[in-house]
């Protein structure tokens, strides 16, 4: 990175966060600082769900997934739709008009104190852990490929966040999406169309998605009902369809920004700008990737792209075997090359026979490649079983800081920084509401007034951004921490999804019976962890349903005094 | 009772579509023709 880059880096993440801090400098009472004074309109909700659903990680991972796996992650979005058309029609109207603070308000307001308390302490245990991963994933990649320390990149990602996360409170947050937002999508847009001028003169541009079509990268829609397979329609829509239930309608870092909205009428416009724009992002990332594929196919890329880990190799005793590995790897490309160029001239001359030849050349071509890449993996398992092979988040930064002009690198790394703040500010923001209005403001006692919440709210607001910053920095001294953090995730979410089900759609479960249900079906969810092989994924359903199931069952036996009064 | 305030925020409708069901049925066309869109992309380059 150049003195430029970095300036056009720092300049763009601290002027958002200035600019937040400006807007919201007067100070006003809870409610405007919880919940943005109900002046945000559905523009700046839309971007502000969008900046907190979109990590960092989305936009290292989605394109390095692409160029290994192609456009078949878009239907993991094919569900998310159908669940903010649901959240509009029945969790908006209720959150608006009991006018809460958070979404665990409303569990207290439809059963019961402990219900709340519940709810609330499963969201700070899952999302307090995963603001840290938050922080650290992209720290970790940026800091090996720049040659940054990673401690002080990290410390200094999450102290802006804190700062101004803390001063303007919600709408603060919601203010800096905005702007962030507009820079991830500036950045992306920019990035895609350096690297579509990048591709060699004779290549046009429909021959370019022609290769990366043959090459098995645009398969975007797969209506086959095979359960092996990770990405298919029918995974997307059900499984999507449950998991955004649960991330955008009992997510206090999702409810937070929405119920921010001047009205009803904007909250949900807001999610319906995401009902519409996600899919076609998420394509527009993933084509990004796809055509850094179709890039490489005609520039040497790396055998493997996180440079550490290829440069441990070189100086370990496998240096000889990775030297063998890369030089069939170059004869490889050499020939892909040679393939790809031939098979564009067959198909603008509309040679049906030739394009066959050489599309089955390219196939085997492909699988060669990505064979010798494999062994690779198994040399570097050998070598240190604790060491990442797969390499797909390094794809895209390599591609940026190799081939992108000076200038558009620092916009891009600030992309990828933006994207780290916007999501960890609404992790934040929503920590330290609901540690305020769930916890503190129901165990204090005596009368208190909006001030005192306030400073109570930065101060829990802090708190949880120290304990995120610290958890970042513990992450690398321990194993697997980004699994660990999801695998604790889904033991919790379908719990609360559970819990939030009942409370809308079954109402003659009371606060007793939906209370007892969420502990034996927790009780349930971390026995089947411990004791069985199943993928975890599969605990947010079968959470969900133990809750609704039993909450009736127990509803059902209890004396008729606690039916009316539980 | 829901105070008139609150009961119009409720009621109140999205602009350019004229009711919420009209606005909910156009994300869902909306997905339809997506996918429509990816299939024959998928189909046709693949």
């Amino acid at each position: 990175m150049t003195p430029l880059d970095y300036t056009i880096l720092v300049g763009t993440l601290l002027t958002i966060a200035l600019y937040g801090m400006w807007r919201t400098r007067v100070a006003g009472d809870l409610n405007s600082y919880l919940k943005g004074d109900h002046t945000i309109k559905w523009g700046t909700i839309g971007l502000s769900v969008m900046a907190t659903q979109a990590s960092a990680i989305t936009f290292l991972s989605t394109p390095g997934q692409a160029y290994t796996s192609g456009m078949a992650f878009v239907q993991n979005y094919f569900g998310m739709p159908f669940a903010l058309i649901i959240i509009c029609i029945f969790f908006i109207p209720i959150y608006k008009r009991l006018k809460v603070y958070t979404a665990y308000e409303y569990l207290g307001q439809r059963f019961d104190r402990k219900t709340r308390y519940l709810g609330a302490f499963a969201f700070l245990l899952q999302r307090g852990l995963a603001a840290g991963i938050t922080i650290y994933a992209p720290a970790i990649i940026v800091s090996t490929i720049l040659g940054w320390n990673l401690d002080i990149t990290i410390f200094l990602v999450g102290t802006l966040v804190i700062i101004y996360t803390v001063s303007g409170g919600t709408k603060a947050v919601s203010i800096t999406q905005r702007y962030q937002m507009a820079i991830i999508l500036i950045g992306m847009f920019v990035a895609f169309c350096m690297i579509i001028a990048k591709l060699p003169e004779d290549i046009s541009w429909r021959q370019a998605v022609s290769v990366a079509g043959v090459m098995g990268k645009l398969e975007a829609v797969d209506f086959s009902l095979d359960f092996n397979k990770r990405y298919t329609f029918w995974s997307g829509i059900l499984g999507g369809l449950f998991l955004s239930l649960s991330y955008f309608g009992t997510d206090q870092s999702q409810v937070q920004r929405y119920i921010a909205g001047t009205s009803t009428a904007e909250s949900r416009l807001g999610l319906i700008f995401n009902a519409v724009v996600k899919i076609p992002m998420q394509f527009f990332i993933l084509f990004v990737g796809v055509m850094v594929f179709v890039f490489y196919q005609f520039e040497r890329p790396p055998i493997f792209f996180n440079q550490a880990t290829l440069e441990m190799v070189a100086n370990s005793e496998y240096a000889n075997e990775l030297e063998s590995l890369e030089s069939q790897y170059e004869q490889n490309l050499e020939a892909k090359e040679a393939a790809i160029r031939r098979l564009a001239s067959s198909m603008e001359s509309g040679q049906e026979g030739a394009i066959q030849i050489e599309r089955e050349v390219l196939t085997s071509l492909e699988a060669g490649g990505l064979a010798i890449r494999d062994q690779l993996k198994s040399v570097i398992e050998t070598m240190d079983a604790d060491l990442e092979t797969n390499d797909s988040d390094y794809v895209f930064i390599t591609f940026i800081l190799n081939y992108l002009p000076v200038g558009i690198v620092g916009l891009l790394i600030a992309v990828i920084f933006s994207a780290a703040m916007s999501s960890t500010a609404s992790e934040l923001n929503a920590l330290g509401s609901t540690t305020t209005v769930d916890f503190y403001r129901q165990l204090k006692k005596g009368e208190a007034d909006d001030a005192h919440y306030i400073r109570a709210s930065r101060f829990f607001t802090t708190l949880w951004g120290v304990i995120a910053i610290l958890f970042a920095l513990f992450a690398k001294l321990v194993e697997n921490l980004i699994e660990a953090v999801n695998i604790l995730g889904s033991i919790f979410y379908g719990i609360i999804l559970g819990i939030f089900v009942v409370a809308f759609f079954i109402r003659f479960v009371k606060g007793t019976a939906v209370f007892t249900a969420a502990l034996i079906s927790q009780t349930i969810v971390i026995v089947m962890y411990k004791t069985s092989d199943i993928g975890y994924l599969w605990y947010n359903p079968i959470g969900c349903a133990a809750v609704v199931l039993l909450s009736m069952g127990i509803q059902s036996l209890l004396p008729s005094s606690n039916k009316q009064t539980a | 009772m829901i105070p008139t305030e609150e009961k119009e925020d409720q009621n109140s409708q999205p602009p350019l579509f004229g009711s919420w069901p009209k606005a909910y049925w156009f994300v869902v066309l909306f997905f339809v023709a997506e996918v429509v869109l990816f299939y024959f992309f998928t189909k046709l380059y693949s």
